[in-house]
């Protein structure tokens, strides 16, 4: 049988099926039962609308699909409840308005939108997937008739491949039902137009394209270096028509926005007339000289104690500002002179703690009174800059007391160990 | 119905009525030359949409210092074209959604039309939130993105964040709902265009109509999908107006601190959305000469809608009055005796005459089927329901709690030109889909026509 | 720009970059001489700058908004951020940590009397000014055992918007035309030839250095002559007059129980105000306590309604020139003797005033002082001196000190002489120093056409103003902050002045000035410190900022045979009813140009008048009931007749002005003043906002400060005055419904109610009656027995939810209203602090003003004798912020703390908050306000900007934020001291992020209040003010319905009236 089919030499492809056309729905409806009756299951009506009693008549099961949109619908609501709890409850907890982070009634008509949007989205896709839709070809729309399906036609087609087909009886079957005209329906012989149309394939991969280029920057940028600072899209108050700290001022012959301090004035709380505790000097009228002792107050008259807390402090600053050249023991092996030192560099920081030979030669920071050391820190020597502006006054003194104490420390004898802890070495 | 059935069952009879609802549907389309008065309409709407783009520009390039909101009446005209647009935006889907579940059957007269209504408002109120910003460019924050300010995200309690949400959802929710009715009838269109020759006009119809080919089996899943869809827009158009309602229910200013407000706003959108549609449908029923589609017992029955709903604005009105007066806050009181009797008094008479007394003309039957009577009512009504929500907003901000914050509003001619642009934009897209898509949805036509039982069991004496 | 480059080529200052070559040259040098570390950068200084980067920031908003637009980012990709440089110095001064300011005392001289100013510096630029707490005159503590705290007032403050000012004069000018410094030191040879027989008129000054010089100037033969146009002359004569000695009297009002003033406003124009306002607040509540107690009472007469009239516990509204019958018939009283003849003093309301007054006056001997404004004429103060020996205030509650200069001619005279000097043809040389008298000069002399006959004058100012335009020669005067020198306060206590910065247009100081004149050109400082060899360690006195008892000396004095025999004119006479032409004129300052100097500062015209609250103009201040009367209505344009002279103005109708008495406010429409009139007031090219009231103010036969006889016309057409709080009398709507009063002579029913709710008042008599008053209670949807459940055990029937429990630090702050004056030092000193935009007169009429803090006033009573409340009203700082809940993206939440931030780089400006916001603090930048900033002309004022505080952009909402960047800092140093063992200053007890000290913190509102009326701090703190505050029986908050749980909350304010007088409206609710 099929084989007489294909062998048939109308220049048309294989046969697809057989169109039955009808004048009016009813009939439409009373043939589609009879084609059920017969058994036959490859088949389907065509009307420009949804014609009323045709689904029992052609024996339609009803669609699963208001299951499926519930799904979705539910898990909109879920999915938007858990976007406000992740939100607001969870990645960024804050104090709005003293309410609490999590509460459900402000956040219910987010997640009753999102319920719906979903279900939505799910019962409008989901109706074209399940009706294999969009296919905007199908061998029925070869038949100039069958355009009419759209405007005022009706029709019942049945498909080749139903295994009661026989294109004889079928054909006759349909006509007893008060088919106005039956004709065959032939696939395309061009087989190219079995396949979809170039042009839908060409578009959808040119868009696929398009669609990659984005992650293609991304890709390309990633881990990249620019010199270039990056792009600035928006306003968002980046550049402020203020100055800051060490900005430039172009009107200015410095080209400072700062002015510095004006020679004489004094500014609250800087009014530095102790020369003992601001300079290290100590003034008579024979002149000034560095002092060799420490300060006996704090300018708030608190008095000036070297105790363990002082030398405590001065350590840890000592360690902060010092070391990087001095070395943490004062040896003067800092990170930075060893580094000279690798780099074949001359250049050594001074060895605080080297006790000057009998002849009183080196030494010079074992040497120093306290007054100059103090000086020293806060104005430098030779090489080192002065730390005035990063070190407080007091936190100079406890680096000096520190400084003595490695020193003391660095060059004691034997006998300097208290005799009840004598034992403890070894 | 067997009768009917039994008339026309002589061959062709059905198809003939078929075929002519069809060609009159698509001659709107078809005809080679737009209608003379289309081609005025469509320039007037171009020229008042460029006014909208020139305001929006100097508004975007210099600040919102170009309208006339001030730091004690913030919000103004900006968020009361929202509302209102928002509002007319709620007839479409309340047309096609609510009347298709209660079956009414001469919706399918209107339906489309309304649908495209609802979305083209949608579009226009969805400008105003974004652009009444003071950076319209960092909008976006307003989406749950993530972002480089590690996790930041927004605010839910804010019921600016739930707008968000409602009316995005319902713009896409009516988009779908308008496109998946119109599938059918974008087929039909690409079938004639097929026949007669129009070979890219087909193309594109066909793509729009996504091969769609009247199968029974589509059918069935299509008609579930739409009465589902038509079931999940109905509680989403309340829902919607509830939400924007919330944005003055949930605040603490009095005249906007009031429970009243959701179903109050609900049915003022109904209000004002069916007038607009019969604003935009009369003229063109009488431009493409639809009389028979869209019947004059349907313009009726929107009508008597108007006046209930109406009705329903006007004892919103008096419960806040009531409700100001019973609840004995002075702050309450005032802020409503200010509002009738205070520096916007006309706006608020303007309103009461507009949303109460003009409906009540709608009793009489004759004006019911005077169209022109009745267009007049409803541009009327239009106006109204704009002023009721410029009454809420604006009067309530500038009587707020300290008389030192008390202040007058005068809107700028930028605040005026964004309106007439948003109007300029509804009323050219409106008309651009009247000239390009199916008006009136055809296969639901034949489907609800007499017809679409000819040759049934009826006549045929078959069981059913 | 390009521009740049070649501007230093060329020397005409152009109008744009005129300040241009003169800043290179100068601050080439000076950082030069001053920082060596500059040396390392001063090849750099030769070539060209680079190209300025504000155009492209102007680039990049621009093109911003456009994006914006297009909501896309195309087209931007070839935009990218701009590499900033900067410029660190390699050797920093020990004492500028990156960041951190430093506070330098100066001080700041306004009609002769010095302000003592603390000036915070930031990297060598002031951008802060505060009153000097150290000061033994202008500071102190208020509550004894508290921080010193000083005042400072809103001249002081905003005169640094001045020394920032590209309007300022930057090169001097030879006949109106540009010349350099060295051409007029050229010149200066000649004019020092006819020194002998030149006139030196001055500015009136307290400056020692000044009087020194002066010396040696009179000694080479110059005349020295001093102006003020608003002078306290008529005191010191009359003062004179009763007791046969120059003396200045000195009222001590914190020893006062009853303060009468006599068209006298102590709380802002008087020269001692801030000492005042300190003194006052000290007896109002016993000690500045909060309990309740002893306070003193104030009675105020006067003509225009002044913050010492809102403050008074009794105010008698009358006509300037009634102010000698009043003081007659209070002597008269006093000493039972029949008073004078006058209809006016048989009105019952009058008598009954003056009786009660004399009877608490007789009472309170010894504890009582009647002081006299500077408009009454000197008989008034010599009755004044007699009353005040009568009460036995002196040396008691008043104490006289010896005045300088006792024989120096008044201001007027001086003036007057000088014009008919010139007249003469007798003066062939005149130098002035400072001052505008071609301007504010009486109009009957014709100043301007008298100057421009002499063959030499030089003016020496820090503007080129009016007088510098008629004068040969003028010279850039520097600013007050950028010259050495001093002066004293009222009391007389010498206030020195440091430079904070060098001379930014190169002006130089008038000692510097002086001694050029005298040939031996001194620097500044060597000048100042020369005067005050000896006086102790001068950096001490420096770092001080004045010299310790340097007081004038108390004078010992006593009034006899002073004869009340004192003729009443026949409008003295009549009764308060008069005809039109009949009407006085009375001359008052203004708010915000003082006299006219301050024409060209935003800031000040900006802020509201303390009453009127209009800005960015001056009016013709006229009582409802005469403009009915008369014909005429608030704005409309008034012609007003002094004499043969008339001048048109705005006028506005102010409720508790003396009937039939015309206000004229002096200090606008000056000709010369600066672009602040173009961008603020819509002015052309530089003419300042306002009216030239001065054209009407002649000094003929004694109407130079009350001018009788006046008549009023309208018909002028309309000007609407620039208004921040709507007028009293904006009545919109239906009257009848809205329940208005047709007579206008009661005010809007509704705000009356509220002003109740929301100014809680109470006398103190009620307050001591009844223990159990609560101000909270006053409130009927309050309960705070409830409140302090809810906070005890979170119940719930107050909040829907658990309310948020704050650990550490909860600030808070308490506005006392009981004190507050209502003088506007907060907003200013806010202003300052928090880069807070001025927006113009037509922004200010469409509600756009930017304030943080403003503050409210309400009228109550009746419209004929209005009662006053003001209210500062800052951000609330909610606990459950009705803003915060509103925001889409969360711009605006609570910290930690307690505080209702604002992140302005997440606001996208949905303007949804300051909609939910009751209280209205919420300000929203509705435009680019900081554009002017980014012309390259204006980048000298952007110096001045807080470089704490971001400079907002259009688009976001702004608002009080309690000053988030004080408290950060001093969190931050109280770590950094922590963390050391040994800090420097005493260390702290507590932990990190634990309690501060109380009064650590202070809000820039808060230190600039003279009263210290407004108290911030911490309530976990339960021993800090702030919490006693908050738990006294007079605090509550705003709203409380509202439930939105402020953290700033007002002390009810306490009124003290005398129970034999008529009881405000206000009581008894």
């Amino acid at each position: 049988m099929a084989t007489e089919i294909e062998t048939n030499g109308n220049g048309e492809g294989e046969l697809y099926g057989l169109l039955a056309e009808f004048d009016t729905p009813g009939e439409l409806v009373e043939a589609a039962r009879k084609v059920h009756d017969a058994g036959i299951t490859e088949f389907d009506c065509y009307s420009p609308f949804p014609v009323h009693g045709i689904d029992p008549a052609m024996g339609i099961k009803r669609t699963i699909l208001p299951l499926i949109i519930f799904g979705g619908g539910f898990s909109g609501a879920m999915g938007g409840l858990a976007l406000q709890w992740y939100c607001n409850a969870h990645a960024w907890t804050w104090n709005i308005s003293g309410k609490p982070t999590w509460s459900i009634p402000a956040n219910i008509p987010v997640a009753y939108e999102c319920a719906i949007l979903i279900a939505a989205l799910t019962s409008f896709l989901g109706m074209w997937i399940f009706n294999k839709l969009p296919q905007v070809w199908h061998p029925f729309f070869r038949r100039d008739r069958f355009a009419h399906v759209t405007d005022d036609a009706f029709f019942i087609g049945i498909e080749a491949r139903d295994r009661r087909f026989d294109q004889d009886k079928t054909t006759k079957l349909l006509q007893d039902a008060g088919a106005i005209n039956v004709e065959n329906v032939y696939l395309d012989p061009d087989p190219a137009k079995k396949q979809m149309p170039k042009w839908i394939t060409a578009f959808i991969v040119a868009s696929t394209a398009f669609a990659l280029v984005p992650f293609a920057i991304a890709a390309k940028a990633r881990n990249s270096k620019s010199t270039e600072p990056h792009i600035h899209i928006f306003p968002d108050m980046d550049y402020q028509p203020k100055y800051k700290s060490d900005q430039m001022m172009d009107v200015f012959a410095d080209e400072r926005a700062n002015r510095g301090e004006i020679q004489g004035t004094v500014a609250r709380g800087w009014l530095t007339t102790d020369d003992l505790f601001y300079r290290g000097l100590e003034t008579s009228e024979a002149g000034a000289k560095w002092t060799t002792a420490f300060p006996k107050t704090y300018p708030d008259g608190r008095p000036f104690v070297v105790d363990m807390d002082l030398l405590q402090r001065g350590r840890n600053r000592f360690e902060i500002y010092c070391t990087p050249c001095h070395g943490y023991d004062g040896r003067g092996n800092g990170m930075i002179p060893e580094r000279v030192k690798l780099t074949g560099g001359l250049w050594q920081a001074r060895n605080l703690i080297e006790a000057p030979d009998k002849d009183g030669k080196g030494g010079v920071a074992v040497q120093m009174p306290n007054g100059q050391l103090f000086n020293t820190i806060s104005n430098g020597y030779n090489t080192m800059m002065g730390y005035a502006a990063q070190i407080p006054h007091a936190d100079r003194w406890a680096i000096v007391a520190y400084v003595r104490a490695l020193q003391r420390a660095q060059n004691a004898a034997q006998t300097d160990i208290p005799a009840d802890q004598q034992g403890s070495l070894r | 119905m067997s009768t009917e059935a039994a008339v026309v069952h002589e061959p062709g009879k059905a198809r003939e009525a078929f075929r002519a609802i069809t060609r009159d549907v698509s001659s709107v389309a078809e005809a080679q030359k737009p209608h003379k008065l289309w081609l005025v309409a469509l320039a007037i709407a171009v020229t008042a949409f460029l006014i909208g783009v020139y305001s929006v520009y100097v508004l975007v390039t210099t600040g919102i210092g170009v309208w006339g909101n001030h730091n004690m009446v913030d919000w103004a005209w900006d968020i009361t074209n929202f509302v209102w647009w928002i509002g007319i935006g709620h007839a479409g889907t309340l047309i096609s959604a609510v009347l298709y579940l209660t079956r009414q059957t001469w919706r399918v007269s209107i339906n489309r039309a309304a649908e495209a209504m609802t979305i083209f408002a949608v579009m226009c109120a969805g400008l105003f939130p974004l652009l009444h910003t003071g950076r319209p460019w960092f909008a976006w924050w307003m989406l749950p993105l993530p972002n480089d300010m590690g996790s930041m995200w927004p605010q839910f309690r804010s019921p600016l964040m739930w707008d968000v949400f409602a009316v995005s959802t319902y713009l896409t929710v009516s988009i779908l709902f308008w496109y998946m009715g119109m599938v059918p009838d974008l087929a039909t269109f690409r079938d004639r265009c097929a026949m007669q020759g129009k070979k890219i006009r087909a193309i594109i119809y066909g793509v729009l109509s996504l091969g769609w080919r009247g199968s029974a089996r589509h059918w069935h899943r299509y008609e579930r999908a739409y009465l589902i869809l038509a079931g999940l827009s109905t509680p989403l158009v309340f829902s919607v107006h509830s939400v924007v309602s919330f944005d003055f229910a949930t605040s603490q200013l009095p005249g906007w601190h009031t429970t009243i407000f959701p179903p109050y706003f609900v049915a003022g959108a109904i209000f004002s959305g069916f007038a607009m549609v019969l604003t935009l449908l009369l003229p063109l029923r009488f431009l493409f000469n639809l009389q028979h589609i869209i019947k004059q017992e349907h313009i009726g029955a929107m009508c008597k809608i108007m006046l209930g709903t109406g009705m329903m604005v006007g004892i919103a009105y008096a419960t806040e009055f009531f409700i100001a007066w019973y609840s004995g806050n002075p702050f309450e009181l005032f802020a409503f005796r200010s509002r009738a009797f205070g520096p916007f008094w006309w706006a608020y008479f303007a309103m009461v005459s507009c949303n109460v007394l003009v409906p009540q003309f709608f009793w009489v039957k004759w004006v019911r089927n005077n169209n022109i009577l009745i267009w007049v009512l409803c541009i009327l009504i239009n106006v109204g329901m704009w002023f009721e929500r410029f009454v809420i907003i604006a009067t309530s901000l500038a009587r707020s709690f300290l008389p030192s914050a008390w202040a007058h509003y005068h809107p700028t001619r930028y605040d005026v030109g964004l309106f007439v642009g948003t109007i300029g934009m509804f009323v050219m897209f409106f008309l651009l889909f009247f000239r390009f898509l199916p008006v009136i949805a055809m296969s639901e036509v034949k489907g609800a026509s007499p017809e679409a039982h000819a040759g049934g069991p009826a006549t045929k004496g078959g069981h059913h | 720009m390009s521009k740049h480059e070649h501007e230093h080529q060329d020397t005409a200052p152009t109008p744009e970059h005129g300040y241009w070559k003169s800043l290179r040259e100068l601050e080439g040098k000076a950082s030069w001489q001053l920082h060596p570390h500059t040396r390392e950068f001063e090849p750099g200084s030769d070539e060209p700058p680079p190209a300025d980067p504000m155009s492209r920031r102007n680039f990049f908003h621009l093109m911003g908004a456009s994006l914006g637009m297009a909501g896309i980012a195309a087209g931007a990709g070839c935009q990218r951020y701009e590499a900033e440089k900067i410029v660190p110095l390699a050797r920093r001064p020990e004492n500028q940590t990156p960041g951190q300011t430093l506070q330098y005392a100066t001080t700041f001289e306004l009609g002769g009397s010095a302000h003592a100013l603390v000036a915070t510096s930031f990297e060598g630029r002031p951008i802060h000014l505060d009153g000097n707490p150290e000061h033994p005159f202008a500071g102190g503590a208020i509550v004894p055992g508290t921080k010193r705290h000083g005042g400072a007032s809103t001249f002081a403050q905003a005169s640094i918007l001045n020394l920032y000012d590209v309007d300022r004069s930057q090169t001097p000018l030879n006949r109106g035309k540009g010349a350099t410094l060295d051409s007029f030191k050229a010149a200066l040879a000649e004019i020092k030839k006819g020194l002998t027989g030149a006139r030196i008129l001055s500015e009136a000054t307290s400056s020692p250095t000044v009087a020194a010089l002066r010396k040696k100037l009179e000694a080479a033969g110059a005349q020295w002559l001093e102006y003020e146009p608003l002078s306290w002359d008529n005191e010191r004569t009359g003062t004179r007059t009763a007791i046969g000695r120059t003396v200045r009297p000195l009222a001590k009002l914190d020893k006062a129980e009853t303060i009468v003033c006599i068209d006298c406003d102590i709380f802002v124009e008087h020269p001692a105000a801030m000492r005042y306002n300190r003194d006052f607040a000290r007896s109002r509540r016993k000690d500045g306590s909060l309990g309740v107690g002893k306070m003193n009472r104030l009675w105020a007469a006067e003509s225009v309604f002044t913050n010492t009239g809102a403050m008074a516990d009794h105010r008698l509204a009358m006509r300037a020139e009634l102010g000698l019958p009043f003081a007659l018939a209070l002597d008269a009283a006093l000493s039972n003797q029949p008073g004078p003849q006058s209809e006016w003093l048989r009105e019952g309301k009058v008598q009954q005033f003056i009786s009660v007054l004399a009877e608490e006056l007789k009472a309170n001997n010894g504890r009582a002082v009647v002081l006299a404004g500077r408009r009454q004429p000197p008989t008034v103060h010599a009755l004044v001196a007699k009353i005040n020996a009568a009460i036995g205030a002196h040396g008691t509650t008043l104490e006289y000190v010896e005045d300088p200069e006792p024989n120096r001619m008044t201001h007027l005279q001086a003036i007057q002489q000088l014009a008919a000097d010139m007249r003469g043809g007798k003066v062939q040389t005149v130098v002035m120093l400072g001052g505008n008298p071609v301007y504010d000069a009486p109009a009957d002399l014709d100043f301007g056409a008298l100057l421009s006959k002499v063959p030499t004058s030089v003016h020496l100012s820090e503007y080129a103003n009016e007088t510098s335009q008629l004068a040969t020669w003028h010279v850039p005067k520097a600013h007050f902050l950028e010259a050495w020198g001093d002066a004293r306060t009222w009391d007389g206590t010498v206030t020195l002045a440091q430079p904070l910065v060098q001379p930014i247009y190169g002006g130089i100081s008038s000692i510097e000035f002086l001694s050029l004149l005298l040939g031996d050109e001194k620097a500044g400082d060597e000048l100042v410190r020369t005067t005050h060899e000896g006086k102790g360690n001068w950096k001490q006195l420096l770092h001080d900022g004045y010299i310790p008892n340097s007081a004038y000396a108390p004078a010992q004095v006593s009034v006899q045979g002073l004869s009340t025999a004192m003729p009443l004119t026949p409008s003295q006479q009549a009764g308060s009813k008069r005809k039109n032409g009949e009407l006085e004129v009375v001359y008052h300052f203004s708010w915000a140009s003082y006299d006219g100097r301050y024409s060209n500062n935003p800031w000040l015209w900006e802020t509201p008048d303390f009453l009127t609250k209009v800005t960015w103009d001056n009016y013709a201040l006229v009582a409802p009931e005469t403009a009915t009367a008369l014909g005429v209505k608030n704005d409309d344009m008034i012609t007003v007749k002094v004499g043969q002279r008339s001048i048109t103005l705005p006028c506005y109708t102010m409720p508790g002005q003396a009937r039939y008495s015309i206000g004229l406010v002096l200090g606008g429409g000056r000709t010369q003043s600066g672009h602040a009139g173009a961008v603020g007031s819509m002015r052309n090219g530089i003419v300042g906002p306002g009216w030239n009231t001065y054209k009407v103010r002649g000094s003929e036969n004694d109407t130079w400060d009350i001018a009788t006889g006046c008549s009023i016309a309208g018909g002028g057409g309309t000007y609407t005055l620039a208004n921040v709080q709507e007028h009293w009398n904006y009545r919109p709507g239906s009257q009848k419904l809205m329940g208005y009063d047709p007579t206008e002579t009661k005010f809007d029913p509704e705000v009356d109610r509220r002003a109740h709710e929301i100014v809680e008042e109470i006398s103190n008599e009620d307050l001591q009656k009844n223990n159990a008053w609560k101000a909270e209670s006053e409130h009927e949807f309050w309960d705070d027995e409830k409140e302090a459940e809810v906070t005890k055990q979170k119940a719930r029937h107050l909040s829907l939810f658990e309310e948020h429990d704050y650990h550490g630090h909860r600030w808070g702050m308490a506005i006392d209203l009981s004190t507050c004056t209502g003088c506007n030092s907060c907003m200013i000193a806010c202003q300052s602090e928090n880069n807070v935009p001025t927006v113009g007169r037509n922004q200010v009429m469409r509600n756009r003003e930017m304030h943080w803090i403003r503050i409210d006033r309400y009228f109550t009573g009746t419209v004929d004798e209005p009662h006053v409340v003001h209210q500062p009203l800052p951000c609330q700082q909610c606990e459950n912020a009705p803003c915060e809940q509103v925001c889409p993206v969360g711009a605006t939440s609570h910290s930690q703390e307690g505080l209702n931030d604002m992140a302005y780089n997440r606001c996208i400006g949905t303007r949804y908050c300051a909609n939910n916001c009751p209280y209205r603090v919420r300000r929203f930048n509705f435009l680019d306000w900081n554009k002017e900033y980014r012309e390259a002309r204006m980048k000298v004022r952007r110096l001045l900007f807080n470089p704490d505080v971001t400079v907002r952009m259009r688009g976001v909402m702004e608002k009080c934020t309690y000053c988030v960047q004080r408290i950060q800092n001093a969190k931050i140093r109280a770590k950094a001291q922590l963390r050391n063992p040994n800090p420097t200053v005493a260390p702290r007890t507590g932990t990190i992020g634990g309690p501060l000290p109380d009064g650590e913190i202070e809000t820039a509102c808060q230190q600039a209040c003279p009263t210290e009326a407004i108290v911030f701090g911490d309530l976990s703190d339960p021993n800090s003010r702030v919490s006693k505050a908050h738990a006294d029986r007079r605090s509550y908050a705003l709203l409380p319905e509202l439930y939105t749980r402020p953290r700033t909350q007002y002390l009810t304010r306490v009124l003290n009236p005398n129970p034999k007088m008529p009881q405000l409206a206000r009581e008894g609710h």
